[in-house]
């Protein structure tokens, strides 16, 4: 319902496109409501839902509380949502590893809390814990076991969700920062972005780090974000796909603890570490740090590879003094806030629904459309295909191998080039591919993804862009 | 007569074609690369490239070029090319995959994830598609790849600051040196702003638009399975970031001698 260039009006504007948004803008591309995702780079998943170790927790917070619940709500649907909308995830289970006695204490509050919240758990002894894992170590006395916590894909759930929204019919925008938010009445009226003033009924606040901004803006009850940096270590599949189970560590009173995470394509994650800052956008990695989570991962596992290293990054979370903010807004009746600190993955499904019922109870008409769609387009690994050789007859371009490190064939690259909500840059194409994030860091196919960008979006290869706005060429 | 061991290499550079050379009088060798053409870094026109696959083929090697190896599992090797993507019955797989760059982890360079940060191999690709690949470039690392990245981008009109922890004489590729330093941190938003170098307590700020990862080789290694040691496989792979022809060639021939013992034995 364009009505002129730059002016346009939608039921519902859905502010940041990361899990959380993008998982709201898939909730509501299944109802009648008019919806816009607004995101302020250039990508879905560009700030904690990239950076976090692709966990879906099925116990996490105290029973009772709203994270509990939302993560309650979510973590039995994973296989089915993840199958729907072509996310890699495997259901692996969890083993929390006391090494001391004050560690082992705390466990039957932990397994206690975790039956609270309906979920399964169990206390094992350390022979069995490690018979159950063999690479937790020796120092390990006692564990708790979680078998419905899953390892998933974090970016390519939100390049799901948003995929599924936009063939449903949501706008998404990106490059698009809201700038300014227009009110009438004391209710919102309009989004203003660069490019465009968008009229709206209701504004969905998943704004993450940036959430207290835009309840500003929006002349909303006033709450403080700031970054809570994580550094971490990624080891290289040779080694990782040894690693049968997620291994946590035994919460301490401050902290969660440093974890030896599986990825999805056989990789591991070690970390995070935990620094409270006041720079939004600090992702710089420091040794003492690094150093630090090297010799907590080594209490665990003790035999992680380190020479075996493929990359060490930082990723920011949002902390806030409510963990959780699913509400509407206190001041403004029109806005609801989507926030989440640092289980946002886990909780994406329950905060999505629970947003609805919010806006649903604010008034918005949000009637069931028989004729949405509740899946994605599949597209084949190579890396993961039960039947690699079947493959080149449904595409020769699958005999084409860019990224040599984690087998990513051109036809997988085309296909994130041309999806729905395509990749508009390298970092677009590793999120959706994994080409360039393997052992090499793309030092063989980066040149090669370079150039399938610049044919697909008909740009020079040196204004390619690579990550975080900065282009292949200077 | 019982049939000949079957023998793939993978990689047809100096090294793959060497070793391909040296055993196809004794097992049904294929020799594969993921390029449409032998040679590798040094091309198919070097005097030394054409020689070995001559040898090579005039020995009856077989050669599949622009596949990839993917995998190793039980003997067997899976590979993706013209042909299609199949499984490779292999007694023996030799791996001369050449060498890479090490990356910022293996180097310990600490900073964020931002543009301008290549491998060399990267940037030599780029630059010879014409991309201007900046103005102020710093190169970390003394190697091959340090000279032909420095030399076309230095063609392209940038000024290149040569980083290494090398004491010794400055290569003449640069027009700045820090030799004896070690590149420890990138800063920069967007694009790299800057790359921090230290030496002993005192750190330096040498401001860049393109940071060359030229040093510290390692082996490329990309088949899954064959990453590290692994039975039925052997690695024709030297990583100097210097490496003469006469030194790669005696390599690769000991490898070759080695598989061979090991037909015979088996």
């Amino acid at each position: 319902m364009t009505t002129s260039p730059g002016y346009q009006r939608f039921d519902v504007v859905v502010v940041g496109a990361g899990v959380i948004g993008t998982a709201i803008a898939a909730r509501l591309s299944a109802t009648s409501a008019r919806v816009c995702l607004l995101e302020a780079t250039d990508d879905v998943a560009e700030g904690a839902s990239k950076g976090n170790a692709g966990i879906t927790s099925s116990y996490y917070a105290a029973p009772g509380t709203l994270e509990s619940d939302v993560i309650a709500a979510s973590y039995l649907r994973w296989d089915d949502v993840c199958r729907r909308l072509d996310v890699p995830f495997r259901r692996i289970g969890a083993v929390m590893a006391a090494l001391t006695k004050e560690e082992a204490d705390g466990l039957p509050g932990e397994l206690a809390n975790a039956k609270a919240c309906g979920v399964g758990a169990s206390i094992v002894s350390g022979d069995q814990a490690r018979r159950l894992e063999p690479l937790i170590g020796p120092d390990c006395i006692q564990g708790l076991v979680l078998p419905d916590e899953g390892i998933i894909d974090p970016m390519r759930l939100c390049v799901g969700f948003a995929e599924l929204a936009a063939h449903n019919g949501v706008e998404v925008r990106f490059d698009s920062p809201v700038i300014d938010i227009e009110s009438h009445d004391g209710r919102v009226a309009a989004v203003i972005t660069p490019q465009a003033r968008i009229e709206t009924s209701f504004v969905v606040n998943a704004a993450g780090l940036f959430g207290d901004l835009i309840a500003e803006l929006a002349g909303g009850s006033s709450f403080k974000m700031w970054p809570r940096k994580g550094e971490y270590w990624l080891i290289d599949r040779e080694w990782g796909r040894t690693l049968r189970h997620i291994v946590f560590a035994a919460p301490l009173p401050d902290s969660k603890g440093i974890h030896v995470v599986p990825t999805t394509n056989g990789t591991a994650l070690l970390g995070p570490s935990v620094m409270d800052s006041d720079q939004r956008y600090d992702k710089t990695t420091d040794s003492e740090t690094l150093a630090y989570v090297t010799e907590k991962t080594r209490r665990l596992v003790p035999s992680v590879p380190m020479d075996r290293a493929i990359k060490a990054f930082a990723a920011i979370r949002p902390a806030s003094e409510k963990k959780v903010r699913i509400e509407v807004d206190e001041v403004v009746p029109n806005l609801v806030h989507a926030i989440n600190r640092s289980t946002g993955v886990s909780s994406s499904l329950g905060i999505a629904d629970m947003v609805a019922e919010l806006l649903a109870g604010a008034g918005l008409d949000l009637a069931p459309r028989a004729d949405a769609l509740d899946h994605i387009p599949t597209v084949r690994r190579l890396l993961l295909d039960p039947e690699p050789e079947t493959l080149a007859a449904l595409d020769p371009r699958y005999t084409q191998v860019v990224c040599a490190c984690e087998d990513v064939s051109a036809a997988e690259i085309q296909a994130a080039l041309e999806m729905a909500v395509p990749a508009r840059s390298i970092d677009g194409v590793r999120k959706r591919t994994r080409a360039t994030a393997g052992r090499c860091q793309g030092s063989v196919c980066m040149a090669g993804v370079t150039f399938m960008c610049s044919l697909a979006q008909g740009r020079a290869p040196g204004d390619v862009v690579v990550t975080a706005s900065g282009t292949a060429g200077a | 007569m019982s049939a000949r061991s079957k023998v793939v290499v993978v990689g047809a550079g100096i090294a793959g074609l060497t070793v391909a050379g040296a055993l196809a009088s004794s097992a049904d060798v294929t020799m594969i690369d993921r390029l449409p053409a032998a040679g590798g870094v040094l091309g198919y026109e070097h005097p030394a490239v054409r020689a070995e696959a001559a040898h090579a083929r005039a020995g009856g090697v077989r050669s599949l070029l622009g596949t990839t190896a993917l995998r190793w599992v039980d003997s067997r090797l899976l590979v993706a090319g013209p042909n299609g993507i199949e499984w490779l019955s292999v007694d023996r797989l030799v791996y001369a995959g050449g060498a890479r760059p090490a990356v910022p982890s293996e180097l310990r360079l600490l900073g964020p994830r931002v543009a301008g940060v290549v491998a060399a191999t990267v940037a030599v690709h780029l630059a010879e598609a014409e991309v201007s690949m900046g103005r102020s470039v710093c190169l970390v690392g003394i190697s091959d790849w340090a000279e032909r990245a420095a030399r076309i981008v230095r063609h392209q009109g940038a000024r290149v600051t040569v980083v290494s922890t090398d004491e010794g004489r400055p290569p003449d590729y640069g027009d700045q040196w820090w030799m004896g330093w070690r590149a420890v941190a990138i800063e920069g938003t967007r694009r790299v702003s800057a790359l921090i170098v230290a030496r002993g307590d005192s750190h330096q700020r040498i401001t860049c638009d393109t940071l060359i990862l030229a040093g510290d080789s390692r082996p490329l290694r990309n088949v899954d399975g064959a990453i590290a040691d692994a039975p039925g496989v052997e690695f024709a792979q030297r990583t100097e970031d210097r490496q003469s022809i006469e030194d790669v060639r005696r390599h690769s021939l000991e490898i070759a001698g080695r598989v061979r013992d090991q037909l015979a034995a088996s």
